[in-house]
């Protein structure tokens, strides 16, 4: 697997490339710092700054660094890096805790996670450790990619493993069955509801993918959807969210409306959380999607 | 498969997936093909309810001492409460909001008091669906089955109209003109209904007292309004291509346009709500679908109003309703495009605090049976 490490500035990059580090492996064959000039004129200085992070990086890492400078914009560059070659992972690193630069993780993170083939880590400077990591899903079965991209990341940074699933329904029928809405993700999993096998399925992939049980467990938490999961964030200390992309194939019929009607959870969590996020593209999930079952309805 | 308190089941279940082989009017609607049956039962409908109205207008004289001297419905807030309790007593708002535009017609209360009734009959009509969750729930079933959406829809409905309430009064008082439409329809419906109802209404008024003309004409508001709600088509939303994008609605804006089209198309908020019910095989819905909806349907839910205004051949009557539609929607837009989310949290954070308590809840339904009575009483010398 390789990984390419970027940002949206030269402040940035060297953070996103120690927050990259943490996935250093045998299983990590190199790793690529692309970087963006802000200026003709400091061109030669952010270069320089360039090739003392990947020299570091080398050191520090064992394996291959590659480090290029590029002028232009960052998603259109990003992207034909990813397209060019095949990375398992895109570590960017951006500013989010100004408030005047919001839009612009939710400009380049989205633009990036919906058109990228690899998944997508956004990480911020405030943010040096990986402890614990936070793994939503909507419980449907298109979200296990997510949960393996997860689970092979968690495996390679030692980190703790919770699967998080946010139920917003609420029963609109006398006859709804409320005791699944009341349920602990244990309950669920022991009376084999769609939830609970979903969190065994979550739970399975994530042991194969080199996390024991004792550093997974599964949670289920009530609410609106993004709230909780943002809630859940800060209650626990988890330092890295991850979820799925919600992109609409154009494949798929009436994906305009699709598209336009759909709104994007994991930008919304990427905006709100304010914590580093893992965006598994939406490729990736319908690559797994196409040789799996198709969702249970909701 | 039992519906929400207060739908109806005809429209929900294994009714829509049943017949498959019924063709969707041109691909693009959700709508069952033509049955001509409801067709004529629709058309009776709306004579029936033009029938309601002229009975009232006749009738009205017979109620107005009890309207303005004993129940001093002479100001606006009166008139909340006065459409507030009526709502309770017929178990619907919307016989009530054509009440209103009959007695602004023949001139028992002015615009602002009928605009006011207006109001009350739609946050009465909310309760309704509580009130009938409630009896579920003293059935037996479970509380958070029964209550969890009518309270929601109460709390949303409540909240949107405390800002449109002072908002259309504002707007009414500025220039009752101002959003003036006089619909081109109004002209020939008032020949029409002179020619056809003046004779039997006449007759009937003569041999009968005024006030039980009037309560002649509310029988005849609640049965015609509930046939029209029977004549609407069916909307199969789990097999249309709607059905199928509905399950990625998340976008509020989205939620609130499918709340108004499906209101519109069905006349009834309790029966729009239970079409979502189908496309959720466990009789759940999602609570970011809910909020917009719920706003969506408050708005559609005037188009019988309106209609009735349309029929009054009154313009200042129209006037009330496009007034009251207009507000609610600039309210609702304002809240979806600025506060949306601080909404959200806290209509639905209000609605789960007070479904977990019974304690909470008693209070909640003392206060809302109480307020109405306590604004009635405002207006009283």
């Amino acid at each position: 697997m390789r990984i390419l490490v970027t940002s949206d500035g030269m402040d940035t990059l060297e953070r996103a490339s120690e927050y990259a580090s943490f996935f250093a492996d045998p299983a990590v064959t190199g790793f690529k710092v692309l970087g963006f000039s802000s200026d003709e004129g400091k061109t030669a200085e952010e270069r320089g700054v360039l090739n003392a992070l990947r020299r570091d990086l080398k050191d520090g890492l064992g394996c291959p660094v590659d480090a290029t400078l590029r002028c232009g914009d960052p998603v259109e560059e990003i992207m034909a890096e990813t397209i060019a070659h095949d990375y398992g992972l895109v570590v960017l690193g951006i500013h989010l805790r100004r408030r005047l630069t919001r839009l612009r993780p939710k400009v380049v993170a989205r633009q990036l996670a919906s058109r990228t083939p690899a998944p997508l880590l956004v990480v911020f400077p405030e943010w040096d450790r990986l402890r614990r990591m936070l793994i939503c899903t909507s419980a449907a079965h298109k979200d296990m990619p997510v949960v393996r991209t997860a689970g092979e990341l968690a495996g390679l940074s030692d980190a703790a493993v919770t699967v998080l699933h946010v139920m917003s329904q609420i029963p609109i029928t006398a006859d709804a069955d409320v005791a699944d809405l009341e349920r602990s993700a244990q309950e669920l999993m022991e009376h084999d509801s769609r939830e609970g096998l979903h969190f065994e399925r979550a739970l399975h992939i994530l042991e194969q993918a080199g996390v024991p049980p004792t550093r997974a467990m599964a949670k289920i938490r009530r609410g609106l959807v993004v709230d909780q999961i943002v809630r859940e964030s800060e209650e626990g200390d988890f330092d890295l969210i991850t979820i799925g992309a919600h992109h609409v194939s154009s494949d798929r019929s009436w994906h305009e409306l699709r598209e336009l009607i759909q709104e994007d959870v994991a930008e919304r969590v990427l905006l709100e959380a304010r914590r580093p996020v893992l965006i598994v593209p939406a490729r990736a999930v319908q690559a797994d999607d196409s040789n799996g079952s198709k969702d249970t309805p909701v | 498969m039992a519906s929400i308190p207060g739908t109806s089941s005809e429209n929900t279940g294994p009714s829509l997936a049943k017949d498959r082989t019924e063709r969707h009017l041109g691909g693009v609607l959700p709508i069952r093909a033509i049955r001509w049956p409801q067709v004529i039962l629709f058309a009776v409908s709306l004579a029936l309810f033009m029938l309601a109205l002229e009975l009232m207008k006749a009738g009205t004289r017979g109620v107005a001492s009890v309207i303005n001297h004993l129940l001093h419905v002479d100001d606006p807030l009166s008139g909340i409460g006065f459409g507030w309790l009526s709502s309770y007593l017929v178990l619907s708002g919307s016989p009530v909001a054509a009440i209103a535009l009959t007695l602004l017609d023949v001139g028992t209360v002015g615009p602002h008091t009928a605009f006011s009734i207006i109001v009350g009959s739609r946050v009465g009509g909310s309760l309704v669906v509580v009130l009938v969750g409630l009896a579920y729930m003293i059935r037996g079933h479970q509380k958070g089955t029964s209550l969890l959406v009518g309270i929601l829809a109460l709390i949303i409905t409540v909240s949107v109209y405390v800002v449109a309430w002072p908002l259309g009064m504002a707007a009414l008082n500025a220039s009752l003109g101002a959003v003036r439409v006089d619909l081109p329809a109004q002209a020939g419906v008032a020949s029409l209904v002179d020619v056809v109802y003046g004779p039997p209404v006449e007759l009937v008024a003569r041999k009968l007292p005024a006030w039980s003309v009037f309560l002649l004409g509310v029988a005849a508001t609640v049965l015609s309004l509930n046939l029209i709600d029977r004549t609407m088509p069916e909307l199969d939303l789990e097999g249309h291509v709607f059905g199928r994008v509905s399950r990625l609605l998340y976008r509020p804006v989205i939620s609130f346009v499918l709340g108004m089209v499906l209101t519109l198309l069905t006349m009834s908020v309790s029966v729009s709500l239970g079409l979502l019910v189908p496309l959720s095989v466990r009789g759940y819905i999602r609570r970011e679908n809910l909020v917009p909806y719920i706003m969506g349907c408050n708005i559609s839910t005037f188009v019988d109003t309106l209609i009735a205004g349309i029929l009054l051949r009154n313009p200042v009557a129209t006037d009330v309703v496009l007034t009251q539609m207009i507000c609610i929607l600039a309210v609702s837009i304002v809240v979806l495009v600025f506060v949306y989310r601080t909404y959200e949290r806290l209509a639905l954070g209000a609605a789960v605090w007070l479904n977990r308590r019974r304690d909470r809840m008693l209070v909640f339904f003392a206060l809302i049976l109480l307020t109405p009575v306590a604004l009635l009483l405002v207006g009283r010398p």
